[in-house]
């Protein structure tokens, strides 16, 4: 198998440059969905002047940097979304992505929960030691030694998410006891007609009147 | 040479990777390599009401979250509700509700702008 072949000839081995480099189209494509999409719902008026958003990141930055970051904000939306559709399309893929990355790392100062960040990073820092990104859409299935270390890296990453996932759910109680999908359920059917954007909770109505067996007693269960 | 160096490189970065990885799976303390999604949360059901001038009205603290997220821990709450006062919308926010944490479920008041469990 080609990764385990890689690892033993300390990554000096043939593989097909491709695969990475449809990953680099890929990876492109839906990082500017998502920093498209990162516009709508509040994103573009975050950081406005007296706004919550910009409350929180000088209690976390400090008033400077906290200034810095409101004014760079929107100039950072535009220009990551241009080198997301840079990457993806080829042009100087390389320089794109370290722009790109830039501006995923962004989201860590304001995001609570940044593990899709952390991930996009990881993954595209990945990609950002692959030796032959291409160029355009074209794809070069020629073997080569450019791109092996930088799939090994991919592999690595994605199969670490997985096992890693598996295991902090196995020390989970809330987990495990089925507590935290009871109390979601919940607090979600409480609080629903308070909250903002409601629709992109996709459980609909139809599921959760008549195919969950969830009960208020659920969310007393001790974990 | 250049390409023995260049691998020599490649497995010492590859190494600190996986140690890095490994790290993921102990009781060591960090944030990166630990994928903790859906395994904790802190939850709130909390029922605001904002003074202004002798007036009062309540107060959707969930408008104020992130898209996204209906998870609410006490820091949060706080937060939103320091931020609600300072900025003039209010001179006191007050209410109750129920929090639901690794702790089991609890009682918060919200008392002269202040969270309290």
């Amino acid at each position: 198998m080609w990764f385990f072949d890689s690892l033993a000839s300390g990554f000096d081995h043939p593989t097909d440059p491709g695969r990475l480099q449809l990953f680099r189209i890929v990876f492109g494509a839906v990082v500017a969905l998502r920093f498209a999409l990162s516009l709508g719902q509040g994103g573009w008026s975050r950081f406005a002047p007296d706004s919550l958003s910009t409350h929180l990141a000088e209690q976390r930055l400090g008033p400077t940097r906290a200034r810095w970051l409101a004014a760079a904000y929107r100039p950072a939306l535009l220009v990551r979304i241009a080198a997301a559709l840079a990457l993806a399309t080829g042009l100087a893929p390389r320089l794109a992505l370290v722009v790109v990355l830039g501006g995923a790392a962004m989201e860590l100062l304001y995001l609570k929960s940044p593990n899709a960040v952390r991930y996009t990073l990881l993954t595209g820092t990945c990609l950002l030691l692959a030796g032959d990104l291409g160029t355009g859409l074209r794809i070069d299935h020629d073997p080569s030694n450019a791109n092996t270390w930088a799939k090994c890296l991919l592999v690595l990453v994605t199969t670490d998410i997985y096992w890693n996932s598996a295991w902090q759910k196995l020390r989970s109680p809330q987990f495990r006891s089925g507590l935290y999908l009871a109390r979601w359920i919940h607090v979600y059917g409480t609080v629903r007609a308070r909250l903002p954007y409601r629709r992109q909770y996709a459980v609909p109505g139809l599921v959760l009147r008549h195919a969950g067996n969830l009960t208020d007693r659920d969310v007393r269960l001790c974990a | 040479m250049r390409t023995s160096v260049l691998s020599a490189f490649q497995i010492a970065v590859t190494l600190a990777l996986t140690a890095w990885m490994i790290t993921g799976f102990t009781r060591l303390p960090g944030r990166w390599m630990r994928w903790k999604m859906f395994c904790r949360a802190t939850f709130s059901i909390i029922t605001l009401t904002g003074t202004k001038d002798g007036r009062t009205e309540p107060v959707n603290v969930y408008d104020h979250l992130s898209p996204g997220s209906f998870i609410l821990g006490l820091p949060q709450l706080q937060a939103i509700v320091d931020y609600l006062v300072r900025s003039g919308r209010y001179d006191r926010i007050d209410g109750h509700g129920r929090v639901l944490s690794a702790s089991g479920e609890q009682r918060v008041e919200v008392t002269g702008s202040r969270v309290v469990l």
